[in-house]
């Protein structure tokens, strides 16, 4: 067996493999910036293109104040995100959904302060409102949960789908060069109002809706985002016996 | 993990092997202690372990601890195997239960250790290709910085700065908040 030249002899000189397999360990993005500030061998060793894609850190919580925790309860530091002209934002992943008095969205990196607007999505939310309930009584508690099909770090233009506050529909923002659309499931009884959307998730590129009644619509898009033909399939059928889960509402 | 299945390897898992560390100190172990290290199996299936196996990046207080981890290990492999057949049997499952609480005891004891130490295992399962032991002690370091700042896992590691201003203030630029 060959003699290795030059063992390490310090914590500095920790293999980047190593150091790969540490990262894996945190699931706190603070402390795998934290890591990779220490010294510059742990900064290149560290470095994310060096390694097999880490598992996702974990997401940040958006509490009332403005600030953010993430899942570990460790706070997130960072400039105040509740600025003039911002009165909504939500929490997706490891960035900020924010939402500004006129209406206009955006998703901003608080690491970097770096912004990226969603113009085409403040339309199709109003006309997602227009179709609602319950909006005039609720003017300002409008966005719900935020979700992008894929993180900012994969690609660079995801889709964004927001379920609006009542639940009763959906806007989704396709690809750069289409516009935002907005859609609703098909309703219980005819003349009925849109079945209620309780939760939606994006899974192999698909997205998900779960009705108050513990049914499962997927939605198909194509690559662009934009809806198939007959897009809405329901997989698992309401069960009426479920109770009304949406005691968020 | 080598089974008990057929003779052959019955009278292989009995035998065994000598490792001889940096400074010339031999340890006997059981062959299935030994294959814990994939870099051991393959010399083994390469058959050149005859007159030792010399590990000239190991010393011999490191391999001691390193052989104390595969020797217990290898038994909680053994053990798996032997109530695997027996899975439907509540009193195996406790057995099972109570192993791995032990072997989780274990574990913990044997990782309390000063961070030199910790650092020469590391590169030492490492070198040996021994998954388990590597993913312990990386598990130990991270839990080690967990809400740390840079220059707390400096102390902590006995590290040097050595980031230029420039860097520092390059880094602090892209992630700015985790710094406040």
């Amino acid at each position: 067996m060959e003699m290795a030249a030059a063992l390490p002899s310090s914590w500095e000189e920790l293999p980047p493999d190593i150091l790969g397999l540490v990262l894996r360990h945190l699931p706190s993005l603070a402390d795998r910036v934290h890591l990779r500030a220490v010294c510059r061998p742990w900064r290149t060793g560290g470095h994310p293109q060096r390694h097999k894609p880490l598992p996702p850190p974990l997401p940040w919580l958006a509490l009332l104040d403005g600030t953010l925790v993430d899942l570990c309860g460790a706070p997130v530091r960072c400039a105040p995100i509740l600025r003039d002209g911002v009165f909504r934002y939500l929490a997706v992943d490891n960035l900020a959904f924010l939402v500004d008095n006129d209406g206009g969205c955006s998703l901003m990196n608080p690491l970097s302060g770096l912004t990226l607007p969603l113009p085409k999505l403040a339309p199709a939310v109003s006309r997602a409102l227009e179709d609602s309930a319950y909006h005039k009584s609720h003017p300002r508690k409008t966005h719900a949960k935020v979700i992008l099909s894929s993180p900012l770090y994969l690609s660079p233009d995801p889709l964004v789908a927001i379920l609006v506050r009542d639940g009763y529909s959906l806007a989704i923002s396709p690809s750069k060069d289409h516009d935002a659309i907005s859609i609703s499931l098909p309703p219980e009884r005819p003349e009925g109002l849109p079945t209620r959307i309780s939760d939606i998730a994006f899974f192999h590129g698909e997205l998900y809706a779960l009705t108050v009644y513990e049914g499962l619509h997927i939605i198909k898009l194509d690559v662009d985002g934009l809806c198939e033909p007959n897009f809405i399939h329901q997989c698992i059928a309401d069960d009426p016996k479920q109770q009304n889960p949406m005691t968020s509402y | 993990m080598a089974s008990a299945g057929s003779g052959d390897e019955k009278a292989a898992a009995a035998a065994m092997i000598t490792l001889i560390s940096s400074d010339n100190e031999k340890f006997e172990v059981t062959e299935a202690t030994a294959t814990l290290s994939q870099t051991i199996r393959h010399m083994i299936e390469d058959g050149c372990t005859d007159g030792g196996v010399p590990l000239p990046n190991v010393t011999s207080k490191i391999l001691a601890r390193v052989i104390e981890y595969c020797k217990k290990h290898a038994t909680a492999a053994a053990g798996e195997e032997g109530s695997s057949s027996s899975f439907s049997d509540a009193a195996f499952l406790e057995v099972d239960r109570a192993f791995l609480e032990e072997l989780e005891e274990f574990d913990d004891a044997f990782l309390e250790v000063d961070r030199a130490t910790l650092f020469d295992l590391i590169l030492a399962a490492n070198y040996l290709d021994i998954k388990g032991l590597l993913n312990l002690t990386c598990q130990k370091v991270a839990d080690s910085v967990k809400g740390k700042t840079p220059e707390q896992i400096r102390e902590m590691y006995n590290i040097v700065n050595d980031l230029t201003p420039e860097e520092e203030a390059e880094i602090r630029r892209e992630t700015q908040w985790a710094f406040e």
